[in-house]
Parts: structure tokens; sequence; C-alpha cells
């Protein structure tokens, strides 16, 4: 599912890993540069679930994150069903894949057989975070900040 | 003037040197931040970031560190980095479909703020050029399609 729709994004310069994650973290399908250990997504995936998570509980109109590692890229990229995660080198050209994203993800999801599959997907980004998986300060700064937009 | 084989350029990737240890060289405090970022992966201008060192420092310190032998090239930045002209009459072509006879124009506008010409645009600098002229156009089906076609036109290119 992600080499027919995503090819472009894979064939960029310093992109090493692209994968799909439904609502529930769980990985849809992914693609990744030979010698890449896939096993570290689940991780990744859980702590944009829970940022995503949050930004569609504020109801913030806000639907991309970009983080620089030290060793490499993080780009996600949010839908109300799923979200794409992508793995790159530093070195990567963010616009390229910013506009690779946006050019894949209309067709991904105009396409007739992923829009079945995306019917099937559900459940709210925000309700699938698990308070097991956070440590105290983020279930703090998680009520406080729950607190403030209660209040307003 | 210092020969082409000391000239540091922001896209330059660098390593250490396996040939000699920071050790036997006397380094400043800001020389050994940089040795610190050296992983074969970050271009100097990205060291430069994130050490908050202005080009002009960045350069400076990573010419000393080449004359002291603690580098090691791992890639050589493009000959030539420029897009070709013919291009821009491509997205000119391709924005004139959705916008009109003002696309030129907004190229232009648009590689002003970039305070880039069509001589002197740089590949990596294509796709936000793209990006930029994309929010000019209001509709999303037709933002669509132009990021389509640009991004078949600029694939091959960047």
């Amino acid at each position: 599912m992600v080499l027919p729709f995503f090819k472009d994004l894979t064939e960029i310069a310093g992109v090493e890993a692209v994968v799909l994650f439904d609502n529930q973290n769980n990985i849809i399908d992914s693609w990744t540069i030979p010698k890449y250990n896939p096993t570290v997504f689940s991780e990744i995936g859980e702590t944009f679930l829970h940022v995503f998570g949050l930004i569609e509980y504020l109801s913030y109109d806000m639907e991309e994150i970009v983080i620089p590692f030290d060793r490499g890229l993080v780009y996600t990229r949010t839908q109300p069903e799923f979200y794409l995660l992508v793995i790159a080198r530093l070195s990567v050209d963010v616009p390229l894949v910013r506009l690779a994203v946006n050019v894949a993800m209309e067709a991904f999801r105009s396409n007739r057989k992923v829009r079945k599959m995306l019917k099937k997907l559900g459940g709210q980004k925000f309700y699938q975070i698990k308070s097991i998986t956070l440590d105290d300060v983020e279930k703090i700064m998680l009520e406080n900040i729950l607190e403030d937009n209660n209040a307003s | 003037m210092l020969p082409e084989r000391f000239r540091i350029h922001e896209d330059m990737i660098f390593k250490l040197s396996h040939q000699r240890s920071p050790s036997e060289v006397k380094l400043k405090s800001m020389e050994w931040a940089i040795v610190t970022q050296l992983n074969g992966e970050k271009t100097v201008a990205q060291i430069g970031e994130i050490l908050s060192l202005n080009p002009d420092e960045t350069r400076s310190m990573f010419t000393r560190l080449m004359e002291v032998g603690l580098l090691e090239l791992v890639n050589v930045p493009e000959r030539n980095p420029f897009v070709p002209d013919e291009i821009f009459d491509e997205i000119e072509y391709q924005l004139t479909y959705f916008l009109g006879p003002v696309a030129g124009i907004i190229v232009d506008d648009t590689l002003t703020e970039l305070k880039r010409n069509r001589k002197n645009m740089e590949k990596k600098q294509l796709a936000f050029l793209v990006e930029l002229l994309t929010l000019e156009i209001s509709s999303v089906e037709k933002r669509y399609e132009f990021q389509k076609r640009m991004l078949n036109k600029i694939k091959g290119i960047v």
C-alpha cells in the first residue's frame, strides 16, 4: 500500500522509511531501505499518536509535525483515520517531502479500495492514548493542558 | 585566497579523519563542539545551525579543522547546484493555467522574496518555491493539480 501510492516519496534522496499507522497505532503498511530495523516504528508511532491525539482533541489546526534529531528527521502527517510517518536523513529536502506527501495523499484518499479500507478504520486518536504509556511528567502536562482547555 | 581543497561549502558533509586524533591538536571550545557533531551525515550548515554559529564563523572553524587534518570529506557538493532556466518556463506555463497571465509576475516576485532570480535559484530550493507558489492558488483541487504536475517536473532535477 505504501509503494503503489507513495513511490515518489520513497524515491526522494534521504528518505529511509515510510510507515502508515491506523489510529490504534497498528502499522497498516511500511516501506524501508534495506538494513533498516523496523522494530522501532511502533514506539515512534505511539509518540506521534499521543501528539496528534491531543491536537485532535484540542481542535488545533495542525496536521504536520517535523522533528529533527541528532541523526535524522521525522516527518509526520495526520489524517482523520490514520497518520503517516516518514523517517529521513537530516539532509532531506523537507519541502519536497511535503510536496510528495500532498500529491500522494490525495491519490491515496481518492482511491476506491483505500476509501473502503478507511471506512473500516476509525476511533479518535485522543482516546487511544493509554495512561500506562505516559510517564509522570507527561501525565501532569496532559492534565494541565486539558484543564486549561476546559477552563477556556 | 584558500586553495579549492580547503574551501568550505555549506552543503559539504564531513566525518572525523582516521589520520589524526583531535587530542593531537590544540582546539578552541567551539571547534571541539564541531568535532562532536561530525557524524558523516550532517552538513556544514546544519552543524553551524545546531551550534548557533553564523555562516562566516562556521566556515572559518571548518577551514581550520580542515587545515589541521581532522576532517575527511564524505560528499562533494554538486558542481552545478542551480536550476536550469527552462524549468521556470515550465513553472510559469503551469501556473498560468491556474492563475492566468499574472503567473510570470508571481514567479518573479516569489523568487525576489527568496532573494533569488531565474539564474541563481538553487535546486534544493525548488520544492520550496513550488510550495510558495501553490499558496497563491485558492482552489484546493487546483492546488493539488499544480503540485502533482510540478512534482513530476522537479523530481528528476532535485
